[in-house]
């Protein structure tokens, strides 16, 4: 042995493993191994390809445990930085990347089969998920495919008679021998703009989608689109990723299968591979070509979708453009659609076909999405339930009735003696029997409004126009024609309740005040529960009215809605000629923006919807028309739609009185007295001199019992305006409240010194002459 | 606080000074020994920790990357990497702590308790919402006899097969450990004195922590010596008691804050479209709300915790075998409720501030601070400590990996 030689003799403790006992012993690395001695036995040899130590040796290590795996329980303690320096080099096992290599292969192994796997199916798009899935029976797919549809919340389902009738068409012409037809598309009142499909041919749209569709072709790309998917199982096989894979994820983190629960969001995730779109595409162009429908609709919804940004849209936290994450428009695939060959084609549907299929959720506005779930403290007990799902359509109901109770005094006063909701039918039925032939002429007049607001369930702003149209063509013989009116049509409503229950009881033949019902879809149930609701509501009636005319947020002075200097031309010629300009350029958003506010002027509030809409579909953050149909939306009844609008308007423009005050009492319709509150505190605060803000808030102050804090807002609306009738009213009504008969007299003098134009303002007169009778005044 | 503070620190001290009294119980308690109790020596072997956590940093980052190239599968190798130094770390009597297991053995179990336990009743899920829908019945008592009763027993049983098989997998001087009883009977024991949560209000809390321990301690031989958990919890309450009003006054303080934030909007939370009108500013303050509790109560219950650790290790004896003759031997252990506040507060940050690479550093760190103050007290004489004579497990610990339960 030379110097430089490392020493081969080194010194350790050594234990057999039988109890925790060390004894000395030296070691000596020999070419076979090491040699171990003990100092009370034998010396042993340990190759040194069966050394393991408990930890990596490193070139810092200063100690190590030593085994062999020819010894199991043996064990060696060294404490000699050397001698593990020179160890290494003899098993070099022991270091601490040889060992990781050794230990880790299996893993390694694994892992790399698991990586290739995945990067196979990222680069060569194919999946064994698909064939996963045409394992599936039919019936557990079908089966699937209804526990989906069954997550999303029945009255967000849109159901209009003539909306489903348009789509069916759509269908029977698009897929005439399934398997797809109009009954499995679910159309989910949703502004987000988004399409499906769903597991066993199933396939959702949004009604964002079909608000945001230029014509019938588009709709029924999208559908061919997502019929595509549906043939080729790409949900199935999506869920059997996504699902497969979250719930591996879950597992390995949790240990629940939880995904499983999530399957309607991940559906409306889901991003489908390239070559699945593709397919979908091909399955689109085929169906369209075959239906002999242009497949321009699918090249524009595409390459319009292309152009949209995504940004937050609805209030409600839905956002637009989730197509866009789903359902990538490249320009190659624009480029396909584009460079099909030409066929003959004719639009997907019929002008009225498709204005019924953009109305497809309209029947929403009697249902609850418009009055949330939640909203009004008592919602559990069943007679509340009924008011909740139709909420505005019953309190107009119930204004309507109370008004008939009034009109009809003693048949009413009888009714109220016997205290029976059936004597109170009765009374109510007999008085309409007796309504005379003006009424009825008067109710026949209307009824071409009322058709025109069929679909509106009840509608509260219909209701007012009847009211006040009713006023304006003729003297009635009660002082307020309007309310003979609203009593005639109150009265309509429980004559159709009193025939569903014996068809051929009185022969009232109505026919004006039928169809008013039937318009109104105003069951025996709801007319029940609306008299329940005027009965305990009649001193509010005329509050309500106030409610009504401002969250139907009609445009006109009082909401400062844009008007346009050709108002005073005639509508229809305003629209033909806006017709002409849109039909030369579909994206003229003048034109559009013109014949929507004819529209709205003719009171056609969907057609008028409709325009508005496409105009923001181009230009989304455009105020006006944001106003514009947010007036409209209000005018439907659709309050949280308006309510999204109006948050628009006032995101751009934060100063906007109208908008604050228009959404406040929108808010005020649906009891969010809190939020009423705050808007028309805004508004205030933007414009302390506009009357209608300051009396609309001192309404909010009344409904909470705050009488003198009304009184307050009060005076100043009649200090900022001394003209505004309705301030007058209000705190006629409010000193009535408070008992202080002369200063509401002194009120309603007031107002009946007013001018008295004709329209909407002559509400408040009319008011004060009835409360000036209730108080027994003469004027 | 500082009067809380001297108070704890008062409490954990008269618990460590109450040395004997529990090795006197213990041998009464002990049927079997017919010897009369013997009184433990004042002679105290400490357990020392090698190096410094931060050492696992190059394995950390190491493992990371490995883990994420893998998609996952090396993290089972990685975790058996960290866990050998670990162990290699703590040092009795001189000598490190060997860890034998292998990251095929994690693995085998991990994909074990898979097919085994995890899978089945993912299939059964599945199977139940494709027949019945979410809003069925029976998927909702099947989710519920999921909930509070399959997953927590599952859970147990985890808790004890990790134990046994990590008992079995280390070892000091050759010696390993092991686990005798049975997971089953401890899962269902855990499960059901966990039920007593809800009807005590959680006064069973300090009770429940001694059984269960008393359960996994009294099941637990290192060599040839068993070890058994004695002693009461009587002593628990009076801390636990200031934990308890302090988490009411908590939760009070917390609804309040959120009530504060929300206002009105509180009771109209029913659909997501409610929620998504909370502003951010809101989100932010709740999100401060909630991680201010979450501080606080760490802070607050760092106390008890540290009485509890304390009490559970001091009361754990090191019972020789019958007729041998040799004395008894105890833990003892001398944590701090400051010092528990401030390991928890700097291994949460170094967690989620690493996006939790930096875990085992975190891990580490807690069990250097525990390894230091723990003792074993007693004549300890390594040439007694006899091979334990149970065989040892081969199988991994698949459920508690699933689960996502993790310890030293």
């Amino acid at each position: 042995m030379t110097d430089h030689e490392p020493p081969t003799d080194y010194a350790a403790r050594y234990g057999e493993g039988v109890n925790a006992t060390r004894v000395a012993a030296a070691l000596r690395m020999e070419a076979g191994g090491l040699l171990v001695t003990p100092e009370n036995g034998g010396p042993i040899l340990w190759a040194y390809a069966d050394l393991r130590t408990a930890e990596p040796i490193r070139a810092r290590s200063v100690d190590a445990v030593l085994t062999s795996r020819a010894a199991k329980r043996a064990s060696l303690y060294v404490d000699d930085a050397l001698f593990l320096a020179h160890l290494i080099k003899r098993a070099p096992g022991l270091k601490l990347n040889t060992e990781r290599w050794r230990t880790g292969r299996p893993g390694l192994a694994v892992g790399a089969v698991a990586l290739m796997s995945c990067a196979g199916i990222w680069a060569f798009d194919v999946s064994p998920t698909k064939g996963l899935a045409r394992t599936m029976p039919e019936k557990a797919r079908m089966a699937l495919g209804d526990s989906v549809i069954r997550t999303m919340p029945a009255q967000r389902r849109c159901t209009a008679v003539e909306g489903r009738a348009a789509l069916a068409k759509l269908m029977q012409r698009l897929m005439p021998n399934g398997p797809i037809t109009a009954d499995s598309i679910t159309v989910l009142d949703w502004s987000l703009l988004n399409a499906f499909a769903v597991p066993g041919n199933r396939i959702v749209l949004t009604r964002g989608l079909i608000e945001q569709a230029q014509s019938p072709d588009e709709i029924a790309a999208v559908i061919g689109h997502e019929a595509g998917h549906s043939i080729e199982l790409h949900p199935e096989a999506s869920l059997v990723r996504s699902v497969g894979f979250w719930a591996l994820v879950q597992m390995v983190f949790t240990g629940t299968p939880g995904a499983i629960g999530n399957i309607g969001v991940v559906l409306a995730q889901l991003g489908y591979t390239r070559s699945a779109e593709r397919e979908a595409d091909g399955h689109a162009l085929r169906l369209l070509q075959e239906a002999r429908i242009s497949p321009k609709g699918m090249g524009n919804f595409f390459r319009r979708m292309d152009k949209r940004t995504p940004t937050p849209k609805a209030a409600d936290g839905n956002s637009v453009g989730d197509i866009l994450s789903t359902h990538p428009s490249n320009p190659e695939r624009i480029a396909r659609i584009d460079g099909q060959r030409a066929y003959e084609a004719t639009p997907a549907l019929a002008d009225e076909e498709w204005r019924a299929l953009k109305a497809i959720c309209v029947n929403a506005a009697t249902a609850p999405p418009l009055a949330k779930p939640g909203t009004a403290p008592a919602q559990s007990s069943p007679e509340t339930a009924g008011k909740q799902s139709a909420p505005d359509a019953q309190r107009a109901a119930a204004t309507a009735a109370a008004r008939a109770e009034a009109a009809a005094k003693t048949a009413a006063a009888k009714a109220d003696a016997e205290n029976s909701a059936a004597v109170k039918a009765e009374a109510a039925r007999s008085t309409a029997a007796k309504a005379d032939a003006e009424k009825a002429t008067a109710a026949k007049a209307e009824s071409d409004r009322i058709e025109a607001a069929k679909t509106e369930a009840a509608n509260r702003a219909a209701a007012l126009q009847d009211t006040q149209r009713a006023q304006a063509a003729k003297d009635a013989a009660d002082r307020t024609a309007k309310a003979a009116i609203e009593a005639a049509w109150g009265e309509a409503a429980k004559i159709e309740a009193a025939r569903l229950e014996a068809e051929k009881a009185e022969g009232v033949r109505m026919e004006a005040a039928a169809k008013a019902v039937d318009a109104a879809k105003v069951d025996a149930t709801k007319t029940d529960v609306a008299k329940t609701e005027a009965d305990k509501t009649e001193g509010e009636t005329a509050t309500g009215k106030q409610t009504v005319a401002m969250a139907a947020g009609v445009p006109g002075p009082l909401t400062a809605a844009p008007r346009t200097a050709a108002a005073q031309t005639p509508l229809d010629v305003r629209i033909s000629a806006a017709s002409k300009r849109i039909a030369a350029n579909a994206t003229d958003t003048g034109a559009l923006i013109e014949r929507g506010q004819a529209f709205a002027a003719k009171q056609d509030a969907v057609a008028a919807i409709e325009d508005f809409s496409r105009v923001l579909a181009i230009r989304p953050a455009d105020a006006n028309t944001l106003f514009w149909r947010a007036s409209m939306l209000a005018q439907r009844g659709m309050l949280d739609l308006a309510i999204s609008d109006y948050n628009d308007v006032i995101k751009l423009q934060p100063k906007n009185f109208a908008a604050f005050n228009n959404r406040g009492s929108l808010y005020r319709s649906q009891k969010k007295l809190d939020l009423a509150l705050r808007d028309y505190t805004a508004a205030i605060a933007i414009d302390g001199k506009q009357a209608i803000a300051l009396t609309n808030r001192a309404l909010i102050h009344r409904e909470r019992s705050e009488l003198d804090t009304a009184l307050i807002d009060l005076n100043a609306a009649i200090a900022a305006n001394a003209s505004y009738a309705n301030a007058y009213v209000r705190r006629g009504e409010t000193h009535e409240l408070k008992s202080a008969r002369e200063a509401a007299i002194a009120d309603y003098r007031a107002v009946l010194r007013l001018p008295e134009a004709a329209g909407t303002a002559s509400e408040p007169h009319a008011t004060a002459r009835t409360r000036l009778t209730a108080l027994g005044v003469k004027f | 606080m500082s009067s809380g503070v001297h108070e704890m620190s008062a409490a954990v001290a008269s618990m460590a000074d109450v040395g004997a009294a529990p090795a006197s119980r213990a041998a009464h308690a002990t049927t079997e020994s017919a010897r009369a109790p013997e009184p433990i020596a004042a002679i105290e072997t400490h357990f020392v920790w090698a190096g410094s956590p931060w050492s696992l940093l190059g394995p950390c980052l190491f493992n990371g990357a490995m883990t994420l190239m893998t998609i996952g599968v090396y993290s089972f190798w990685g975790r058996t990497e960290i866990r050998r130094r670990m162990w290699a770390s703590v040092r009795l009597d001189g000598e490190p702590f060997v860890y034998h297991g292998t990251g095929l053995e994690l693995f085998k179990g991990f994909v074990g308790a898979l097919l085994v336990v995890l899978l089945p009743i993912f299939l059964i899920s599945t199977a139940l919402v494709v027949a019945y829908g979410q809003a069925s019945q029976s998927w909702g008592l099947y989710q519920m006899a999921l909930f509070v009763i399959v997953y927590p027993v599952l859970k147990g049983m985890a808790v004890y097969r990790a134990r046994r098989y990590r008992l079995a997998r280390t070892s000091w001087r050759g010696i390993r450990g092991s686990m005798t009883g049975s997971s089953g009977e401890f899962a269902f024991l855990s499960w059901a004195t966990s039920l007593l949560y809800p009807l005590t209000l959680g006064w069973i809390a300090p009770w429940r922590a001694l059984y269960v321990q008393r359960f996994l301690i009294g099941d637990t031989t290192l060599g040839d010596r068993r070890l058994r958990l004695t002693g009461s919890t009587a002593k628990l309450y009076l801390t636990f008691s200031l934990l308890w009003v302090g988490t009411g006054v908590l939760l009070f303080a917390t609804f309040y804050g959120i009530g504060t934030i929300l206002g009105p909007q509180i009771g109209q939370m029913k659909t997501p479209a409610d929620w998504a009108r909370i502003t951010k500013l809101q989100w932010s303050q709740l999100a401060a709300v909630v991680l201010a509790t979450m501080f606080m109560w760490s802070l607050i219950s760092s106390f008890y915790r540290a009485t509890l650790y304390n009490m559970t290790a001091n009361s754990t004896m090191l019972r020789p075998p019958k007729d041998s003759g040799l004395p008894l031997m105890r833990f003892k252990l001398e944590t701090r409720g400051r010092h528990l506040i401030w390991l928890f507060v700097t291994n949460q940050l170094l967690t989620y501030g690493s996006v939790f690479v930096l875990r085992p550093i975190a891990t580490a760190r807690s069990m250097r601070y525990f390894t230091q103050h723990l003792a074993i007290v007693g004549t300890f004489n390594p040439a007694t400590l006899q091979q334990n004579p149970n065989a040892a497990v081969t199988e991994g610990e698949g459920l508690a990996q699933a689960f996502d339960f993790d310890a030293f």
